[in-house]
């Protein structure tokens, strides 16, 4: 007798109706959103785009930093002389490089914590918060490691204890359903 | 439409494959079942937040149940293999007399 447990032969594209091949399709896209790539890569646009408004935010705030003319003729001018185009050309540049650097920033924070936390549930096959301190303290440890090993250890020790306190936030809420739905 | 056209056929049912059909569809549902509350109470934890399942259940999910066909194809094998059959399992009586007295 034929195994009852397996999911019924899988019907090619052209012989599905438009209404099955459209929930194909979308069973397909959320496969892919909800693998460990596609989780990361996600997270990482989302992380960037944050990290842009972030960066323009900021820089609009630090008014405070000297930003050089870049004129080689006239080295001792101020950047008050300058006609308001030019003038507003170098904030502008100045505005663009720091928001890069911000939204890579993020960009990388996003993807690296999204990447290694969904790698390391998909390991354990478990879902607590142990995933997120474990996610915290590579990305905080990776992201620090080229300044030396002790600002890596420091930069995963807040990040994992940053993680674990979001974590512990969020679950708060979770519990046991109610055994029914008249004595709450 | 097969009950008009042959009416005599609709009396008799072969005895043997429908005991035979009984005892596979017990097998089935037996093992359907332990699947569902095993793996359910080894990797689905007691609190939860939202409907769908996680990365983490999903996948416990999906080795708990690969690993219980295999063992449940490796067993049927050696199963059959030795010929086992009820008077084998007398010992299981007990069991089930003590657990259902409330021990």
């Amino acid at each position: 007798m034929q195994n009852p447990f397996l999911p019924p032969p899988k019907k090619s594209l052209q012989e599905m109706t438009q209404e099955e091949q459209a929930e194909q399709g979308a069973k397909q896209i959320m496969d892919v959103i909800s693998s460990c790539p596609g989780k990361a890569i996600m997270s990482g646009v989302s992380g960037y785009v944050l990290g842009g408004f972030f960066g323009i935010f900021m820089a609009s705030m630090a008014y405070d930093t000297p930003v050089g003319t870049g004129l080689q003729s006239n080295p001792l001018s101020k950047m008050q002389d300058l006609p308001l185009k030019q003038q507003m050309k170098i904030q502008f540049k100045d505005m663009l490089a720091r928001t890069y650097s911000s939204a890579k920033n993020f960009g990388y924070i996003g993807m690296i914590f999204a990447g290694v936390e969904c790698g390391v549930e998909s390991f354990r096959a478990k879902n607590d918060i142990y995933n997120g301190t474990i996610a915290g303290c590579i990305t905080g440890g990776g992201l620090a490691i080229k300044s030396g090993p002790q600002a890596a250890l420091f930069g995963c020790a807040g990040f994992a204890a940053f993680s674990s306190a979001i974590d512990v936030y969020m679950r708060s809420e979770n519990g046991r359903p109610p055994t029914n739905d008249y004595d709450m | 439409m097969s009950m008009f056209l042959n009416q005599q056929s609709l009396q008799t049912v072969d005895e043997t494959k429908l005991q035979y059909a009984e005892i596979q569809y017990d097998a089935m549902k037996s093992t359907l079942n332990t699947i569902f509350a095993q793996c359910s109470q080894k990797c689905i934890p007691l609190d939860y937040g939202e409907n769908d399942m996680n990365k983490g259940e999903t996948v416990c999910t999906d080795r708990c149940v690969s690993k219980f066909m295999q063992a449940n194809r490796l067993l049927g094998a050696f199963a059959h293999r030795v010929r086992l059959s009820e008077s084998d399992l007398s010992h299981y009586e007990q069991i089930k007399r003590k657990y259902l007295s409330g021990n």
